[in-house]
């Protein structure tokens, strides 16, 4: 466990150190991860669809705050739904303006968590995304999770019913927009997972603010395994009982980084729980102090910087040092 | 200082142009772009809720009373915006708020280094006498 801890202490400062290079790096293959899935998934217009687009655009927004690659990205997906059909961009751009207006305007800073549970849904393991905001985000933060679902299942849909909006015929004008309207407001499954993410992410939150032992190991459990039963439930209920290998895949992945993200963020050490009563003039107070698990670097190297004491004399200088004859000392 | 200097740069960006505000005047001014962001929005919401029933449009207005129906649009429009001002006063509040208790730690450690400032100002001129 030490061993584990200096290795947490060597992360923070390698971290600490090189900050803006990490952070611009992590940046670099977010947002190239990013572009790749859109248009590997997409990839409808052919000019966009060229290893040097995603290069340069991951790199740019490399440099740029994090909310880059979710324009960057939105902007993609517009032109590819634009060289698809027009309908379908109309609603594409429809969902980002309704997005952006009815939340990303009071919760800018979130555009990360969208992304990653978009990209995360495309591997198919997004519980984890729920559980970790659960645990280290505030409750405003819940709905970007939602944001990237929506997003997640609009693009899929869109690749699911390709054929609606390729066919040639022009029977209705909006036939095409109420396919692809259709095709996102009667998605079961998207409100199956709507619902469950919102709900494990809440239930995360209220049972790591209690005030208990062992609060966030408790959480993360809990919400993964109640997020299981729901989606298994639900996946039974809607008939798909192919997802469900990936529901307990994604659970399991899911309580795996929800363990890493308590060791990082939350390690404490339950065995020296100190409690203090105090009061001043207004309130008393009963505290109750958990410490932090901590452990210091090893690497400590003791130069010696003064000549070293002698410890030990021969039989000559101790002679010299009394004044006496050296025989005398056998 | 270099608090001070890492305040500036980060959280301080977004929180000293809120303070240049009068708390009403700020919410106000984030429940007034609201609004118009909610309408914009909600315009998304019926132009898309139309464009859905344009085939079954002639057989969703025939059976009511158009006056009913534009009024039960308004009612729709009125308690949509109205939530979403309670949302931009509970949002723009709390970040008001937020901003003042930040700004206060800024001013209080901006009037340490004023201090020392000047003890050691008072003191050089007697280091210059000697």
């Amino acid at each position: 466990m030490t061993g584990v801890l200096e290795i947490r202490e060597r992360l923070r400062n390698f971290y600490g150190k090189y900050e803006i290079y990490v952070v611009t790096g992590i940046k670099f293959v977010l947002g190239l991860i990013t572009f790749f899935l859109i248009n590997s998934q997409m990839g409808y217009m052919e000019r966009l669809d060229h290893p040097a687009v995603i290069l340069l655009s991951a790199l740019v927004c490399a440099f740029l705050p994090v909310n880059a690659i979710v324009v960057t990205a939105c902007g993609m997906i517009l032109l590819h739904l634009s060289a698809l059909a027009m309908e379908a961009f109309v609603l594409g751009l429809s969902l980002f303006l309704l997005l952006l207006f009815l939340y990303v305007r009071f919760a800018p800073k979130n555009g990360d968590i969208a992304i990653l549970t978009s990209i995360l849904c495309f591997f198919k393991i997004p519980q984890v995304m729920p559980v970790g905001t659960g645990l280290l985000k505030e409750p405003s933060s819940y709905l970007s999770v939602l944001c990237g679902v929506v997003v997640f299942f609009y693009v899929q849909g869109v690749k699911l019913n390709i054929v609606n909006f390729t066919s040639i015929e022009e029977a209705e004008g909006t036939a095409k927009f109420t396919a692809a309207l259709k095709m996102l407001t009667s998605n079961k499954e998207m409100y199956l997972v709507l619902v469950t993410f919102l709900m494990t992410s809440v239930l995360v939150y209220a049972i790591r603010r209690q005030s208990i032992n062992h609060a966030w190991r408790i959480a993360l459990l809990l919400g993964n395994l109640f997020q299981m039963i729901l989606l298994l439930v639900g996946y039974v209920l809607l008939g798909m009982p192919e997802k469900i290998m990936w529901v307990v895949l994604g659970t399991i992945v899911s309580v795996v980084i929800s363990l890493i993200l308590e060791f990082f963020f939350y390690n404490l050490d339950y065995s020296r729980i100190e409690r203090v009563q105090f009061e001043d003039d207004e309130y008393y107070y009963f505290v109750k102090a958990v410490p932090k698990v901590y452990v210091t670097r090893k690497d400590k190297r003791v130069k010696q910087i003064t000549p070293r004491k002698k410890t030990t004399v021969n039989r000559r200088e101790l002679a010299e040092e009394l004044d006496i004859d050296q025989d005398l000392l056998d | 200082m270099t608090k001070m200097a890492s305040y500036e740069k980060g959280e301080g960006k977004e929180c000293m142009p809120i303070k240049q505000y009068y708390r009403r005047d700020y919410v106000s001014y984030g429940m007034l772009k609201t609004f118009f962001t909610s309408t914009v929005a909600f315009g998304i919401l019926c132009l898309c809720w139309m464009l859905y029933e344009l085939e079954n449009i002639t057989e969703v207005l025939s059976g009511r009373d158009l006056t009913a129906f534009g009024i039960s649009i308004l009612v729709k429009y009125i308690i949509f915006v109205v939530v979403y001002q309670g949302i931009a006063f509970a949002v723009y509040y709390r970040r008001y708020t937020k901003a003042t208790a930040s700004l206060k730690e800024y001013y209080s450690i901006l009037k340490k280094v004023q201090k020392l400032q000047e003890k050691e100002e008072r003191t050089q001129p007697l280091e210059e006498q000697k």
